[in-house]
């Protein structure tokens, strides 16, 4: 009897010793879980599994200074991505569904896209030169970024092509233009050539002055740069900027032309319905002085040069004043009316035809 | 026949599933221990280890002689609240200063002329018993952004002039969505009355400087008791003496009263104060109440606070524009002083008729 049970005894400490009494560590498995665990305990199994990779946070690729490779980091998958620290270095784009997050950090360089992607978001951080979305990118967004150069420069510092662009509470400043023979000219803070369906939204923005004409005889003065230069865009709305100030132009020398001063929004001929609504634009620069050749022009608050009907631009509720240019709303190129309303300063309750709600105000 | 029972039954308690630990600040996110007899075996995260977390954390650690300093670029997170009488300085460029919704009992200063700082998302108590800004930008610097922060300055004690929620100078700044109290004066017994403090200033250096949707107090000023002398001023919601200066829809909640003197009362503090100094200056979208009342004295009461005292007067471009603001409960008869000329905004009835006529939708209105 005794033998009997020490053989069960016996029999059931060799079954249950083999039991491993350590978890075992699975592989990752990607897009499902971090990490698992399975404990085997005789025919059925115990098993943790993380599920740490249902959060965001932990899909985002750091990027650093040891992603450089050539003066840039390149983005060549999809994915999201979050700056780990300053960085000097070009970003390219170079995939589809890419979220860059800046993180609050600064880039020392230039952010562009050079390939066809589509589905670009950048967001919350500073650029410390320009942002370049080149042709055939479509849903670009950026959201919280500050971009600008130091003095002196002559890029736009966000230069937009493509369609389905949305730029969203930035605060963009453009660098005066070097002086040289022949001043160079500003960038303008937000420059659009060739786009669809854009939205410039809660911006903030400030564009250089151009450059003077240091000759040594006659020279140009290059011109400022506008707030925003609107070039063959289709569907834009700008809505709720400030245009803070303008830079005035270059001043010229001899028989140079002096250059001319930057306007708020500059909208060109070959757009197609554009519109402005609810903006503040100030502080428009004066055209510049000194050389007898040209007629540089003041910067006005609107220069509007659409005449193609079915294609005009929509101008609405905007307030302007301190405008260099005697003429502060120029729409559809009517460059002999002002298209806008003074209003006397300190404004008082005589003014209005008909109480329209839907003009465009004036105060200097 | 006992011994074997026995280590049987160790055996069997022996815990089979993994016992998870607590998560270690800083080290570790998890870790898992497996403990078999004397040895332990364990699994320990290292997602922390990642840059994405290389924030430098700001603590009370970090304070040298009742001061933090941050002279070097990168991203800093306030860890807990911090006592700084000698404030946190930033003093080097590209700085962002998360203050991760805690308070620094002290004030934040961003000097030295640097440039692209970010100061947001906390709370700055200036309340001490010397006379303290808030939050300062000194002249040279530049690109500075104050957001989402409450700053007040409690009321001082004993001959100490009421301090400036915020002293902005240099150029580009940007305040936006902040709550700025600034604080009441002290009484003297001999010399002037002392002035409360402004909720902002914006002094002669400052240009290109927005202020958007923040709500603003201002702090009362000084009694004195010294015979025929003034009593000190109530601090203006927003002082502004500076150049291309945009205050938009900005919440001008109350500003401090004149003190009290034995000869003449100080002046109230006005919604917003624009003086000769300032340059294209533009206030719109405001809502103003609540301005202080000049204080009392045998000699002279002060002057009551305005909504708007603009005394900038000169050339278009350079004179104010103050437009579509709402101004109620002003303790001065005249509402809007603009361009030093009296009286210009619209009286409306309350509650408002609808045959009252506003012709124009830009006219700085008040009710009372």
């Amino acid at each position: 009897m005794i033998l009997e049970n020490m053989k069960k005894l016996l029999l059931c400490m060799v079954l249950t010793l083999p039991l491993p009494l350590s978890a075992i560590v699975g592989s990752v498995v990607s897009g499902q879980s971090l990490w698992w665990m399975v404990k085997r305990i005789g025919q059925t199994s115990d098993i943790i599994e993380s599920k740490l990779d249902a959060l965001k946070a932990c899909e985002e690729t750091v990027l650093t200074s040891a992603d450089i490779s050539g003066g840039i980091i390149a983005i060549s998958t999809p994915g999201t991505y979050r700056l780990g620290e300053d960085v000097t270095a070009g970003i390219s784009i170079q995939a589809p569904c890419v979220l860059l997050d800046l993180n609050n950090r600064i880039v020392t360089g230039t952010i562009l896209m050079g390939l066809p992607v589509d589905n670009i978001t950048i967001t919350d951080g500073v650029v410390l030169g320009d942002v370049r979305v080149t042709d055939f990118v479509s849903r670009f967004t950026i959201q919280g970024v500050t971009i600008g150069f130091s003095d002196p420069g002559s890029t736009s510092p966000l230069f937009l092509t493509g369609s389905n662009l949305q730029i969203i509470n930035c605060t963009i400043k453009s660098a005066d233009g070097a002086a040289n023979p022949n001043g160079d000219d500003s960038g303008h803070g937000i420059e659009l050539v060739g786009t669809f369906t854009t939205v410039i939204r809660d911006c903030i923005i400030y564009s250089g002055a151009g450059g003077n004409g240091t000759g040594p005889t006659n020279a140009d003065g290059g011109d400022a740069g506008n707030g925003i230069h609107v070039n063959d865009a289709t569907d834009l709305e700008i809505d709720g900027c400030t245009i803070m100030t303008t830079g005035a132009g270059g001043d010229g020398l001899g028989t140079g032309t002096p250059g001319d001063g930057g306007n708020g929004i500059r909208v060109l001929s070959n757009c197609t319905d554009v519109a402005v609504h609810d903006c503040i634009i100030r502080n428009t620069g004066a055209a510049g002085t000194g050389g007898s050749g040209g007629s540089p022009v003041a910067g006005k608050a609107i220069f509007d040069s659409v005449t193609t009907s079915g294609s005009l631009s929509v101008f609405l509720r905007n307030f302007a004043h301190n405008i260099a240019n005697t003429l502060k709303y120029n729409f559809q190129g009517d460059v002999g009316a002002e298209k806008g309303t003074l209003v006397a300063n300190p404004p008082d309750n005589t003014f209005l035809l008909d109480r329209n709600q839907f003009v465009n105000a004036y105060m200097s | 026949m006992k011994k074997i029972i026995v280590f049987i039954v160790l055996v069997s308690f022996s815990p089979i599933c993994a016992v998870v630990g607590s998560i270690v600040s800083g080290q570790s996110l998890w870790w898992i221990t497996q403990r078999i007899g004397q040895t332990a075996d364990i699994i320990e995260s290292k997602i922390d280890a990642l840059p994405i977390c290389a924030q430098t954390s700001l603590s009370s650690d970090d304070i040298s002689v009742n001061n933090i300093e941050i002279t070097s670029p990168g991203i800093y997170c306030l860890s807990e609240d911090v006592l700084v009488s000698s404030g946190i300085t930033i003093r080097a460029s590209c700085v962002f200063l998360d203050l991760n919704n805690r308070r620094v009992d002290g004030f934040i200063s961003v000097e030295n002329n640097v440039s692209d700082v970010t100061v947001t998302r906390g709370f700055v108590f200036a309340n001490f018993a010397a006379s303290t800004l808030g939050m300062r930008v000194t002249s040279g610097s530049s690109n500075v952004l104050f957001s989402d922060i409450t700053v007040k300055d409690t009321a001082v004690t004993g001959g100490v002039a009421g301090a400036d929620g915020m002293l902005l100078s240099g150029s580009k700044i940007q305040v936006f969505n902040c709550t700025v109290q600034g604080g009441d004066a002290g009484s003297t017994s001999s010399g002037a009355g002392l002035a409360g403090g402004h909720g902002i200033e914006i002094d002669t250096n400052a240009s290109k400087v927005v202020v958007r949707d923040c709500v603003i107090s201002s702090g009362a000023g000084g009694n004195t008791s010294e015979l025929e002398i003034q009593a000190g001023a109530g601090g203006d919601g927003v002082h502004i003496e500076g150049t291309d200066i945009e205050i938009d829809r900005c919440l001008i909640y109350g500003t401090g009263a004149g003190g009290n003197g034995s000869g003449n009362g100080g002046d109230g503090g006005n919604g917003v104060g624009i003086t000769t100094n300032a340059v294209s200056v533009a206030v719109h979208d405001c809502i103003i109440r609540n301005t202080g009342a000049g204080g009392t004295g045998p000699d002279s009461d002060g002057t009551d606070g305005k909504a708007v005292e603009d005394l900038k007067t000169g050339a278009a471009s350079v004179v104010s524009v103050v437009y579509r603001n709402v101004a109620h409960n002003i303790a001065n008869a005249v509402k809007y002083n603009l361009q030093a000329s009296g009286e210009a905004g619209v009286f409306m009835a309350y509650p408002p008729p609808n045959s009252t006529f506003i012709g124009n939708q830009f006219v700085n209105l008040f009710y009372s």
